[in-house]
């Protein structure tokens, strides 16, 4: 069985949102709440502004993170777009995936945008299931940073 | 030993100890270099060749995070 992680309807369409904001250049953002189930959707900028790359900006990460921690909350997902290919881990995502104990999403926006999450822990892919939610209007937190 | 918060979590170190050791320690447990890792100190972003000019006192608050990215190429 895959790991699933679990979100709202609403905060997929945040993540696509800021995706289509964002091209043709990477977009990027977190995800937290608890254990594959998210509560929060992030925006952050992409310090390398690329349509092939992304960094998320280290101040917003740690802007977040410092929110993320001070609600009692965790990480749960790290998304990115790619804007003109599939919604799957390019090598480089998997040798820059630093974080084995979070989901990765990716949306692809080469047609109609597609998400799809993956655990990547030493060097393997894992696809996971990602369970959209009918719920609430997100709380995305993009104002606060 | 002193006790500081690292990632929002109490924490305790000898004193003595540098921001640098601290996250060298860090960064050897995870196996990456020192150019992927984040510092800040009691909110503010530490440059890496300062790293060691700060030695922890008791109540300090370190954050430290992994570069997150990846790309097409």
């Amino acid at each position: 069985m895959p790991e699933r992680l679990e979100l709202s309807a609403a905060h997929l369409a945040e993540i696509i949102a800021h995706c289509r904001r964002e091209a043709p250049n990477e977009a990027c953002g977190l995800v937290s709440g608890s254990p594959g189930r998210a509560s929060r959707v992030w925006t952050t900028r992409n310090r390398l502004a690329s349509p092939t790359a992304y960094l998320i900006d280290p101040e917003d990460q740690l802007a977040v993170m410092r929110q993320v921690w001070a609600a009692g909350e965790e990480l749960v997902a790290i998304f990115h777009s790619h804007p003109a290919t599939p919604a799957y881990p390019s090598s480089r995502d998997v040798a820059e995936a630093y974080y084995p104990e979070v989901f990765y999403v990716i949306v692809s926006l080469r047609e109609e945008p597609e998400a799809r999450a993956y655990r990547i822990a030493g060097g393997r892919i894992e696809p996971a299931e990602l369970v959209v939610r009918p719920g609430p209007e997100p709380t995305t937190e993009e104002e606060q940073l | 030993m002193i006790e500081i918060a690292v990632n929002s979590k109490p924490r305790e170190v000898e004193e003595g100890t540098t921001l640098a050791a601290l996250v060298a320690k860090y960064l050897e447990e995870v196996r990456l270099g020192p150019e992927m890792v984040t510092v800040a100190l009691n909110g503010t972003v530490i440059p890496r060749d300062e790293l060691a000019a700060h030695r922890l006192v008791p109540g300090d608050q370190v954050e430290y995070l992994l570069f997150m990215g990846g790309g097409v190429r």
